[in-house]
């Protein structure tokens, strides 16, 4: 996984089969990834930017995009919730922008 | 380097974000992390949710050790901090095994136990609580034997009713004891009590509301049984109480720090020594803008913005603003989330359908909405978190 702040600042990490970007930006200490609920798809606070396409990643359920509208960070297209982001090779090297605020 | 060292007194959601944040706060000197479990901080949520249904004993941990090494936060696992003397410069604490830990700057995050059950035969092997790791292991082994078929649930609080929807997942058949007339009695609008009623009824869990536990009969070879003030048994193969919990306040105490019942804190989460900081469930917060009547609101949120202020006034920067204190949980598939405190004389209004299973209740102290309740309506739940945030901002002169 690559991690980049909005500062530039890019940080760079191994995720496992199952393991979400959440639980992957937690484990390795990213700044500005909160994931407050622990998953439970109740806080928004593990707010992501992916960079480049979305093809090969987990559809956008409903909950998530309900949870979405209430972003401190304005929502994007390419707006995810990094607890349901779970990334499966090819794309585990895919890039994340960390938004400006939780 | 820093002559200073941080000591922070219990190692669970609050003291871990304490130490963090003091790290991210500049603090320079260095952080210990004493904590009475084994092991490394994890969260308690899950454990009266997926944690009991799976056969998997690991519990969700927060950072791995070698994250904690890198930002120089020394984790003391597994010690126990029995007493601490204070000094000008700051003091010393001893842990178990007769230990001593210097510090300059101390704070406590001792957060709460379980509340036990004030009963005749309480002290019964049959009755379990749940407050940590390892209370959620004796309890999920319980409970996946296969000899467990009843399970008499004491309380129908969260930890209460989310514990009740995971029995029946397991195929247990489970009775819910309440005092009160409605579970969730003080933490939700009545609507919302009698939709979570519906739904575990629908469940098929035996609800009974009204009634008073007496005593906890056990006698050999036979199934343990709840006596109910009307003279009436519930028999059950295994009881859990989740009927509050008490904050920890021992040391606190032994400190001469004010206690109410919880660490008395003021907005900058200093004790009434003015120099100790208290975070999280061991705490009774004064009275606060996103918290008129100052409640004790035992939360991930509450433990994590609590922590964080507290390390900024130990780190002496500046603290992070107020926030919209929210809450969640889980009962079997019911989300439940809310955001902000309904203050007394607020209207509360139903907006969506309870009968689709999906609505809120909005609650507005004059024009301005201060709470929401929201039962699987997360899209209503964010707008309104954000609502309250935006439309609460302290204007100039105007005290909260
Ligand atoms: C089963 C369960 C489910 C929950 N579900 C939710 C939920 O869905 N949503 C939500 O918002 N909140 C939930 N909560 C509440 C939330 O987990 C707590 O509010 C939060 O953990 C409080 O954090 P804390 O650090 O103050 O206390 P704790 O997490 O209890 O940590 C305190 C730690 O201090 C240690 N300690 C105490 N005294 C000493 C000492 N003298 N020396 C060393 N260590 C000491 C304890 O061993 C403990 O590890 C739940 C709680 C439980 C128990
Ligand atoms: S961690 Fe809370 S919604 Fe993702």
């Amino acid at each position: 996984m690559i991690y980049v702040q909005a500062n530039g600042h890019r940080q760079v990490t191994d995720i496992q089969p199952g393991e979400s970007v959440m639980s992957n930006a937690i484990a390795h200490g990213i700044e500005g990834i909160v994931g407050e609920c622990g998953g439970f798809l109740s806080c928004a606070s593990c707010h992501v930017y992916v960079v480049g396409t979305l093809d090969g990643l987990p559809p956008l359920g409903d909950l998530e995009d309900a949870m979405l509208e209430g972003t401190a960070a304005p929502r994007r297209d390419s707006s995810r919730l990094g607890c349901q982001l779970f990334i499966e090779p090819p794309r585990d090297g895919v890039e994340i922008e960390v938004p400006p605020a939780q | 380097m820093s002559s200073q060292r941080a000591l922070v007194i219990g190692a669970g959601q609050a003291g871990l974000q304490l130490a963090e944040s003091l790290r991210a706060f500049g603090f320079e000197g260095s952080v210990l992390l004493a904590g009475a479990e084994k092991g490394l901080p994890y969260q308690r949520p899950p454990l009266s949710k997926e944690f009991l249904l799976a056969e998997s004993v690991a519990p969700t941990v927060f950072r791995s050790g070698e994250f904690l090494e890198s930002r120089g936060i020394t984790l003391l696992d597994g010690h126990r901090i029995v007493s601490v003397r204070r000094d000008a410069g700051g003091g010393e604490a001893r842990d178990s095994t007769g230990r001593t830990w210097a510090f300059t700057h101390l704070a406590l995050t001792t957060g709460a136990c379980s509340r036990v059950l004030d009963l005749p035969g309480a002290d019964s092997p049959a009755v379990h609580y749940l407050r940590d790791l390892a209370h959620a292991r004796r309890l999920g082994n319980a409970a996946r034997s296969p000899r467990v078929r009843r399970v008499a649930v004491i309380g129908g609080g969260f930890i209460g009713l989310e514990l009740a929807a995971a029995m029946t997942a397991l195929g247990k058949s489970v009775t819910v004891l309440e005092v009160a007339k409605t579970v969730l009695a003080r933490a939700v609008d009545q609507r919302i009590s009698r939709y979570v009623e519906g739904a575990l009824l629908n469940r098929g869990i035996d609800l009974r509301c009204g009634v008073q536990p007496v005593a906890v009969l056990d006698s050999p070879g036979r199934a343990t049984e709840v006596l109910l003030g009307d003279g009436t048994t519930v028999s059950a193969d295994l009881v859990v109480a989740g009927v509050g919990a008490t904050p920890r306040t021992e040391i606190a105490e032994s400190l001469g720090l004010a206690c109410a019942p919880g660490i008395v804190v003021d907005g900058r989460n200093l004790a009434s020594d003015n120099r100790t900081v208290a975070a999280g469930d061991c705490t009774q917060p004064e009275r606060s803008l996103f918290n008129p009547l100052g409640l004790r609101l035992e939360s991930v949120n509450n433990a994590v913005t609590q922590a964080r202020v507290g390390a900024a006034t130990l780190a002496g920067v500046e603290p992070p603003p107020p926030s919209v204190p929210w809450f969640w949980s889980v009962i079997g598939d019911i989300r439940l989330q809310m955001a902000g405190m309904p203050s007394p004389g607020a209207t509360a209004d139903v907006q969506g359908d309870p009968l689709s299973g999906s609505f809120s209740i909005v609650f507005h102290q004059g024009a301005t909405l201060v709470a929401v309740q929201c039962v699987n309506d997360p899209a209503r739940f964010a707008a309104g978190r954000k609502a309250i945030q935006r439309g609460s901002v302290i204007r100039p002169g105007q005290k909260p």
